[in-house]
């Protein structure tokens, strides 16, 4: 079977789109709508905003992040996000993790071009 | 929120919350609030709710079968709902069950069929065999065959066993407990024989006359009968022979998945 684009881009968020999540709470708590609005920039890292909801839920019950309460300006009380000691923690650990996987896989598609 | 809620977000929530029915109460409400407040975020943005705006709004947050897609995603761990809208199924872990006519059971119960099948067949073509008729005027004995007579009885036998007969072909045609070849066999056994029976003494009728016909008919039945006893006994061994190999090692490679 030969996998389709898609599927490859699917099958690469999966393992590292919630750190990415965690990456964008580094500097503060942030609303769902605004990381949404990040991530969905230029449709690499997630397709459609909706789906931000469920891995967010899902990062919540792991302890990675919390949610807060925070007035708006318009509106009713906004749920912010915010990332928890172990989420900041995790974030570590996969960027020490990332940087040597990415360099690997770079390397070893770069081999079999020149080869 | 200030504003009633648009029927398009309305329904597009309603779908969502029906799509997210698997997931636990809590999981489902705060996946659902999230989208919420996020429909309502991308409103106030827009400052306007025109149709176009309120479509624009949903459309960058993804049909909701996405959303469900990704909440069912969630689990690693047991005991998690399994996701009714995954792309492709997770690989089943659980033992494959055999296909029923792959079960021990199969090489026998197709054997007792044929037998059944064939004995049936044989008492009806044997029944109407007495279209041979006879008439004797004046001391002389006249026999009128008609030629092609045994073939109606052969037909007579062959949709009298019929029954039987798909279900052997049913049985043994899925099976892989027998090569095509085999299975070809089991299935052709049955109208070739009846077929030879009803044939057969069409043709010691024309070399013979009645003589001719009556002994080609009882040889020609015995040998359907001895040959047929013969082919089933072997093609049941055979079967039986490869049901406990599948029954050995095949039940967690699915090796026997092949053809």
């Amino acid at each position: 079977m030969v996998p389709s684009d898609s599927t490859i881009l699917t099958n690469l968020r999966r393992g590292a789109l919630e750190f990415c999540v965690l990456a964008l709470l580094r500097d503060g708590a942030a609303y769902g709508f605004d990381i949404a609005r990040h991530l969905t920039r230029d449709g690499v890292l997630m397709a459609s905003e909706g789906t931000l909801y469920p891995l967010l839920s899902r990062l919540r019950k792991a302890g990675l992040v919390d949610t807060t309460w925070q007035e708006s300006t318009s509106g009713p009380p906004r749920r912010y996000y915010e990332l928890t000691d172990s989420g900041a923690r995790a974030l570590e650990d996969f960027t020490a993790t990332w940087q040597p996987f990415r360099d690997a896989v770079d390397a070893a598609l770069s081999e079999g071009a020149t080869s | 929120m200030n504003t009633t809620q648009h029927p398009l977000v309305s329904q597009y929530l309603d779908d969502l919350s029906r799509m997210l029915d698997h997931l636990p109460p809590g999981d489902r409400a705060e996946v659902l609030a999230g989208v919420r407040e996020h429909i309502e975020a991308g409103l106030a943005e827009r400052r306007a709710t025109t149709v176009g705006d309120v479509s624009a709004v949903l459309a960058e947050l993804g049909p909701p079968e996405d959303v469900a897609r990704a909440a069912y995603e969630s689990g690693d761990g047991p005991g998690l709902p399994t996701n009714p809208y995954a792309v492709a199924p997770p690989l089943p872990a659980q033992p494959v069950r055999l296909p029923i006519s792959d079960r021990r059971w199969v090489p026998v119960v197709v054997a007792i069929l044929q037998a059944i099948a064939m004995l049936l067949a044989m008492i009806v073509a044997l029944g109407t065999a007495a279209v041979m008729t006879s008439s004797s005027s004046d001391g002389v004995e006249t026999v009128d065959y008609a030629v092609g007579s045994g073939l109606m009885v052969a037909m007579g036998g062959i949709l009298t066993a019929l029954p039987l007969w798909i279900a052997v072909v049913l049985l043994a045609g899925n099976s892989t407990l027998w090569t095509g070849r085999q299975k070809l066999a089991h299935i052709l056994l049955l109208p070739v024989g009846v077929l030879l029976v009803g044939v057969l003494p069409d043709l010691g009728w024309i070399v013979a006359g009645e003589r001719g016909l009556n002994v080609v008919a009882i040889a020609s039945l015995l040998l359907v009968v001895l040959g047929g006893f013969w082919l089933v006994l072997r093609l049941t061994i055979e079967g039986r022979r490869r049901a406990s190999a599948v029954g050995q090692v095949g039940l967690d490679s699915g090796a026997f998945d092949a053809s």
